[in-house]
């Protein structure tokens, strides 16, 4: 209907946007930079889904986006699977462990959910780190094959991006989808209070296991994406630091928005190319940015722009009562 | 009081907190299609019975049937899920949706489409929304809320929200409502037009209805039956007019002064 | 491998188990006052130790002044966070407050790197570094003084909350915040303080501990991830719990090191983390309720 229309348009509008946006850019390298700010948005939405929607904390998002990219990596590298089965085991696989973990971690609330998935995020980066006969340990794992499928092999950078763009909008819509259907109600119910979604028969821990798990296969998606564009990765790209870097997306963008957590990728995987000072001042940065948003602007760049487009939006007379 | 007929029996329910006895053997019935109130002077246990039937906390002993089913170990989403639903004292509305999507988020077990079903936007999505949507609004005009359906549910006055909460326990098709202190903030006009509508809740939807409560008018005005709680203890359960004549009512209300 | 090896471990386990156990007590002491879990507890050891640093090479203060420097500074820090991070947020949402915390460590951290830089830094030992002979074992000076610089803070702590008014008055906040409050217990002046004396334990912790294992401007992320591990050994709110918790991450982690693997070293503490939390989150010791906030 009406809202499922709207969401339509601005997801084909998006695309277009994103079709169109390489046209503009003169160098390979920016396209790139584009691409990876894409596979992004793509891990952080599912995070989004997660701490927005669901309200759960997770600080170790970073290693579900390394076992998607470790797994197909490794299967196509050094066992040779066919690349597209390579990507699906590699999503399964992020998907399997986030049901494993999820179950026991997701009993836990607030803090010690918080710390639970920091831990299990810093075991997975050690377990990438140390096991240097699999996956070639801190200095990376080469000779990623890129994609093909079906006869074309993605072997030019703007061909990946668009790829990743349909990936992407059609993570967005999904996502949309099941935000405006009865799923995201109960979400938005566990997110405000868990007593009430109970009552109202909603089963909160599946619920919470269904996000926290669909919010793994999201970022093991973006994972075999990345893994066979770069054709390389290295532990140090999925540890602590980045899972830190999603949860500021997510914040940045606004919780509780699926665009929010788009802008919130585009934002901090763009801004740093533009700040050649940046390496100095990116942590500072990013600490400043969760400190300062959560305090002053808590719903993010997206929710503020709602914010604001509803505060200009003429008040209809309710005649009823209104407020 | 004859098992069949009870859709509540709660039997020598005990609950300890940290050395306080709260709640001691407790024998409570709720007979089917009745209105049932619990009343009782401040810290009487009254919230702590109505948690644990809700099962919001666990009993140290004694047993709560549901239906004849033994609820004592279900969790609340189960208690939900078997036809048990509450409301809270302190409101718990989801104030991140509309008013109209807080009741079809009552809906939630009477329309059940899969993941699927919504992840592609199926005929059956389509269909099953349009039906929530429409179980929603009916609740809505049942108890008075309709034109404000697309409010952001924060945005509603107090005694609409408890209005609002209703609606929603009820847009779930219970066989049981628990009410935590209904009138709790409520003028006399939205008490009176509170106890018009458990008393429609019962008989046009022929919901059993439990209620805490405070206010003695309502409590007199609407009960089939009436339970008095004290310290933890049953200490009388009757009609209206036996309980009000009950000198131990009287007297736990009123305090022993002249035990000195 | 004989008694000597025993002891080695031993005595390493218990000197980091210290320093974790000083960690884990200013969670604990925050967490008792707010119900917040700090997570840039970490970094007040990071700056214990990286400020002594800083006011030894650039102020060229001398040992003992730069570490009493270093420590108030990182006091006031902690202070300072309170106030202009923490009270705005107090009664916001969980992952809010998780979210805050999380961002003034890193913050902490990005500040450091801006004044400090990336490199590690070495302190030097308080009474020189020539180990001494223990049963066979090698001993550094540096880790009695450690052990004995954590029992007087442990006993000086325990004195302050159980003699003091004002520590009594930080305890009676822990048990329940609205009696205190009614009672005319200034709450905000509480939690300021146990922000205050958080970041003092921490920062005494990372001055005794940085000339046994150096210090960089990222220690503060596992030495904070180990703090609460201990903590939740000992069970979350238990300061006793936390002290010893700390200690028996340290043994446990030092003979896993030796026996097991030294790479997978970090992840000990994390697999014992992750499987209390799941099998017994109160702890060995612990009365505080899994959703305490």
């Amino acid at each position: 209907m009406n809202g499922f229309k709207k969401d339509m348009l601005a997801v084909l509008g998006f695309t277009a946007l994103l079709f169109i946006l390489p046209g503009f850019l003169s160098n390979d390298y920016y396209v790139n930079v584009l691409t990876l700010s894409l596979t992004h948005a793509i891990i952080a939405i599912g995070l989004n889904l997660l701490m927005g929607y669901a309200g759960q904390v997770s600080l170790g998002h970073a290693a579900f986006y390394g076992l998607g990219a470790y797994t197909s990596a490794i299967l196509t590298t050094t066992y040779a699977f066919p690349i597209p089965l390579a990507m699906l085991i590699g999503i399964l696989a992020a998907g399997l462990v986030a049901c494993l973990i999820g179950v026991p971690t997701l009993k836990l609330k607030g803090h010690y959910l918080a710390m639970a998935t920091l831990g299990f995020g810093v075991i997975v980066y050690i377990f990438f780190n140390e096991t240097i006969g699999l996956t070639g340990g801190p200095s990376g794992f080469t000779g990623i094959p890129r994609l093909h499928v079906l006869g074309y092999t993605f072997t030019s950078d703007r061909s990946y991006y668009y790829l990743v763009s349909l990936v992407l909008a059609g993570v967005v819509l999904l996502s949309l989808n099941i935000i405006h259907s009865r799923i995201g109600r109960a979400l938005r119910a566990i997110h405000t209070s868990e007593t009430a979604a109970q009552n109202a028969g909603i089963d909160v821990a599946k619920y919470k296991i269904f996000v926290f798990v669909l919010s793994a296969l999201f970022a093991g998606l973006a994972g075999v994406l990345y893994a066979h564009n770069l054709a390389f990765v290295a532990p140090s790209s999925f540890g602590f630091n980045f899972s830190v870097e999603l949860v500021t997306m997510v914040v940045l963008g606004g919780m509780a928005n699926v665009w929010g957590a788009v802008i919130g990728a585009l934002f901090l995987t763009i801004l740093p190319e533009y700040l050649r000072i940046f390496e100095n001042i990116e942590i500072i940065l990013y600490g400043g940015i969760l400190i300062v948003f959560i305090i002053f602007l808590p719903e993010g760049i997206a929710g503020g722009l709602v914010k604001l487009f509803s505060m200009l939006k003429p008040k209809r007379d309710d005649g009823a009562g209104g407020k | 009081m004859q098992a069949e007929n009870n859709i509540l029996h709660c039997r020598g329910v005990e609950v300890t907190f940290g050395g306080v006895k709260a709640l001691n053997k407790v024998d409570f019935s709720v007979a089917l299609g009745s209105i049932t109130a619990i009343i009782g002077p401040n810290g009487a246990g009254k919230t702590t019975l109505l948690n644990v039937v809700s099962g919001l906390v666990k009993a140290n002993a004694g047993t709560v049937a549901f239906q004849g089913l033994d609820v004592s170990r279900f969790s609340p989403y189960r208690r939900a899920k078997a036809g048990s639903v509450r409301s809270f004292q302190n409101l718990e509305i989801f104030h991140n949706m509309s008013v109209l999507e807080n009741v079809m988020t009552g809906c939630h077990r009477r329309i059940r489409y899969s993941v699927l079903d919504a992840l592609l936007k199926t005929p059956s999505y389509w269909r099953d929304e349009q039906r929530c949507r429409q179980y929603a609004e009916k609740e809505l005009e049942f108890v008075g809320l309709i034109d404000k359906k697309d409010m952001p549910a924060s945005e509603l006055p107090f005694g609409s929200q408890r209005l609002l909460e209703l609606a929603r326990a009820v847009a779930s098709e219970p066989q049981l409502l628990l009410l935590d202190e209904p009138a709790a903030g409520l003028n006399i006009r939205e008490t009176a037009r509170l106890g018009d509508l458990i008393k429609k809740i019962r008989d046009e939807k022929g919901i059993t209805v439990a209620l805490v409560e405070h206010d003695m008018d309502l409590v007199m005005r609407i009960s089939d039956t009436i339970m008095v709680l004290n310290f933890g203890e049953v200490i009388a359960q009757g009609s209206p007019l036996a309980i009000q004549k009950n000198p131990q009512v009287i007297a736990a209300y009123l305090g022993e002064d002249d035990s000195i | 491998m004989g008694l000597s090896s025993y002891l080695q471990f031993l005595i390493s386990g218990v000197t980091m188990g210290s320093i974790y156990g000083l960690t884990a007590l200013g969670f604990t002491i925050i967490f008792n006052t707010t119900g917040i879990i700090n997570f840039a507890q970490g970094e007040f050891v990071m700056l214990g130790g990286l400020l002594s640093v800083f006011f030894l090479k650039w102020f060229d203060a001398g040992l003992p002044l730069s570490i009493v420097m270093a420590i108030l500074t990182t006091t006031a820090i902690g202070g300072a966070i309170e106030r202009f991070a923490i009270r705005p947020v107090r009664s916001a949402s969980v992952i809010n407050l998780i979210i805050v915390t999380i961002g003034v460590s890193i913050f902490l951290r990005g500040l450091t790197v801006i004044i400090l830089g990336k490199d590690t830094f070495g302190l030097p030992h308080f009474s020189g570094s020539v180990p001494l002979n223990l049963a066979g074992a090698a001993v550094m000076p540096q880790s009695i003084w450690i052990l004995v610089i954590t029992i007087l803070l442990l006993v000086l702590l325990r004195l302050f909350f159980t003699r003091t008014i004002y520590g009594k008055g930080m305890l009676a906040c822990s048990y329940d915040k609205k009696a205190s409050y009614l009672v005319g217990i200034g709450v905000n002046g509480m939690i300021l303080a146990s922000f205050f004396i958080s970041a003092l334990v921490g920062a005494i912790g990372g001055a005794i501990l940085t000339p046994v294992t150096m210090t960089s401007y990222d220690v503060g992320i596992m030495l904070g991830l180990k703090g609460f591990s201990a903590c939740i050994i000992g069970g979350l709110g238990n300061p006793f719990g936390a002290a010893a918790g700390g200690v028996i991450l340290g043994v446990l982690e030092s003979f896993g090191a030796g026996f097991i693997s030294s790479a997978y070293k970090d992840a000990f503490a994390f697999f014992i983390l992750l499987i209390l939390l799941f099998v017994k989150p109160s702890g060995l010791f612990g009365q505080s309720k899994i959703e305490r906030v």
